[in-house]
C-alpha cells in the first residue's frame, strides 16, 4: 500500500490524532510534535464573562471546561475575580493553570458548604492559582499524581478553621509489583496559609522532603506526599 | 467494481452512472456520484474533468489497493443503517476495519484520506493512529515514522522534568508488530 503525497507526517492534519493520544509523551518526539501537542491555541480556557458556549474552546466556569476537557488537556482560568469552585471531581488528566502574571490573579473559592474545591482522581497539575476554602479543604487528593506548583492555597481563618487543611489526601499505595500508577502529591513553590494543618492524610501516604522559605509576608513550601 | 449494494441506490443508477477513477498504477474503478460527494477532492476533479470531456477521473496520487479499500469504506458510510450505527457500533466497525492493519498502513490509508478530502474516514484514521503508538516509547515513535529527535539532551531533559506530571505509565511496549 502506498501513496506519493505531499504530506507527512510533521504536517498540521495530525494534530487531531494528538487530542487523543498521550499528549505530553508525543510532546518529547521532536519540536514540532511539542508544538503540535502542546501549543496554547489547544488548551481550553475559562473566562466568567462568556455567558454560553457559543465560543469553541471557551466555558464560563470550571466544571464545564473540565467536563468538555479530553485526557491530557490543559484548561487557561481567566485572571480577575472569583472563581466559585465546589466539589469538583477530576477523573482525567488535566492541567489547570491560572491565566495571571501571579496567582493571587486567579481565585477560587470554596465555599463553606462544600467539602473541598477540586477532587482528584487522576494524574493533574496546578499552577499559578489561588483556592480558598472557606471550610473543609483546598484540595481533596484521592489518587494519581497530583502536581500544584507556584499555586496559594489558603484556608479562611473563622471559629472552624481547626478543621480546614489546604489539602487533604486520602490516597493509599496501590497494588501490583511494580505499581501501575503511582498516587502521590508534590507541593512546589506553594504559599500555604490558614487551616489546621497544611496537609491531613487519610490514606497510606506520608509526608517527606519538606522544605519551607521563609519570606517577610508568606511562607513558600516545597514538599511530597508519598509512598513509605 | 467497488460499488454500493444498497437498494435505495438502484433507482439512481441509471441516472447517475458510475464515474471512473484511475489510480497511479492505472488501475480503474467505479465509484457512484453519491458516494463520491463524501470527496472534495474527487468533487473538484469531477468539476475539470466535464471541462476536458474526458470519462476518467485520474487520481494520480493515489495506487489502486488503496483507492479501492477507501471506496469500500466509503460505500459503507452511505449505507443508510451505518448512519444509524450508535458510538460503540461505529468504533467496532472501524477497529475490525483496521484490525492487523500496521501502523505505516493505517499512516498511508489516512493521508489518501486526507488528500481526497474524507473527513470523517481520515479522523477515523488518525484515531487509530493515536490508539497505537499509546503505548509505544518515543524512541518507537521516532524510529517508525523516521523522525529525527531535534531536541538537545538540555532540552529533553528540560521537557520530561516539566512534563513529569503527566507520566503515569507503566512499562512501554516497543514491539515491531505494528511496523
Amino acid at each position: 500500500m502506498g501513496v506519493s503525497c505531499s504530506f507527512s507526517v510533521s504536517s498540521p492534519p495530525f494534530q487531531f490524532s494528538f487530542g487523543f493520544a498521550d499528549r505530553h509523551h508525543a510532546a518529547l518526539v521532536c519540536h514540532r510534535w511539542h508544538f503540535l501537542a502542546c501549543h496554547p491555541r489547544l488548551w481550553l480556557r475559562v473566562d466568567r464573562s462568556v455567558k454560553d458556549l457559543s465560543e469553541p474552546g471557551v466555558y464560563p466556569d470550571i466544571e464545564t471546561a473540565v467536563c468538555a476537557a479530553r485526557p491530557g488537556d490543559t484548561v487557561l482560568i481567566a485572571a480577575g475575580g472569583i472563581h466559585q469552585t465546589s466539589n469538583i471531581q477530576i477523573k482525567k488528566p488535566l492541567c489547570l493553570i491560572g491565566a495571571g502574571e501571579l496567582p493571587d490573579d486567579t481565585t477560587l473559592i470554596c465555599s463553606r458548604d462544600s467539602e473541598s474545591a477540586l477532587e482528584f482522581m487522576s494524574t493533574c497539575k496546578l499552577a499559578n492559582l489561588t483556592v480558598r476554602a472557606e471550610l473543609g479543604c483546598c484540595l481533596l487528593h484521592r489518587s494519581g499524581r497530583l502536581t500544584i506548583d507556584g499555586c496559594i492555597l489558603q484556608c479562611e481563618s473563622n471559629p472552624l478553621d481547626h478543621l480546614s487543611h489546604a489539602i487533604v489526601t486520602t490516597a493509599t499505595t496501590p497494588d501490583g509489583i511494580p505499581p501501575l500508577q503511582k498516587n502521590c502529591v508534590s507541593v512546589m513553590r506553594t504559599r500555604i496559609e490558614g487551616g489546621a494543618t497544611a496537609v491531613l492524610t487519610r490514606g497510606t501516604l506520608s509526608l517527606k522532603q519538606v522544605r519551607v522559605i521563609c519570606t517577610r509576608t508568606s511562607l513558600f513550601f516545597w514538599f511530597n506526599v508519598d509512598h513509605h | 467494481m467497488a460499488t454500493s449494494s444498497s437498494n435505495t441506490n438502484k433507482a439512481d443508477h441509471s441516472k447517475n452512472p458510475p464515474l471512473t477513477l484511475r489510480s497511479s498504477d492505472g488501475k480503474e474503478l467505479k465509484i457512484f456520484r453519491i458516494v463520491a460527494q463524501q470527496s472534495s477532492t474527487i468533487m473538484n476533479l469531477l468539476d475539470l474533468e466535464e471541462e476536458s470531456n474526458t470519462d476518467v477521473i485520474p487520481v494520480s496520487e493515489v495506487d489502486g489497493s488503496t483507492l479501492e479499500k477507501l471506496i469500500e469504506l466509503m460505500n459503507n458510510h452511505t449505507e443508510k443503517s451505518f448512519n444509524y450505527l450508535g458510538v460503540k457500533e461505529r468504533k467496532k466497525f472501524y477497529n475490525d476495519f483496521f484490525a492487523n492493519w500496521k501502523i505505516l498502513d493505517v499512516l498511508n490509508f489516512g493521508l489518501v484520506a486526507n488528500y481526497l478530502g474524507v473527513q470523517v474516514i481520515f479522523d477515523e484514521a488518525c484515531q487509530k493512529m493515536a490508539d497505537m503508538i499509546k503505548s509505544k516509547s518515543v524512541e518507537w515513535v521516532r524510529k517508525v515514522f523516521e523522525i529525527k529527535n531535534d531536541f538537545t539532551p538540555e532540552e529533553e531533559e528540560d521537557l520530561k522534568k516539566e512534563n513529569k506530571w503527566a507520566y503515569e505509565r507503566g512499562d512501554l511496549d516497543d514491539g515491531d508488530d505494528a511496523i
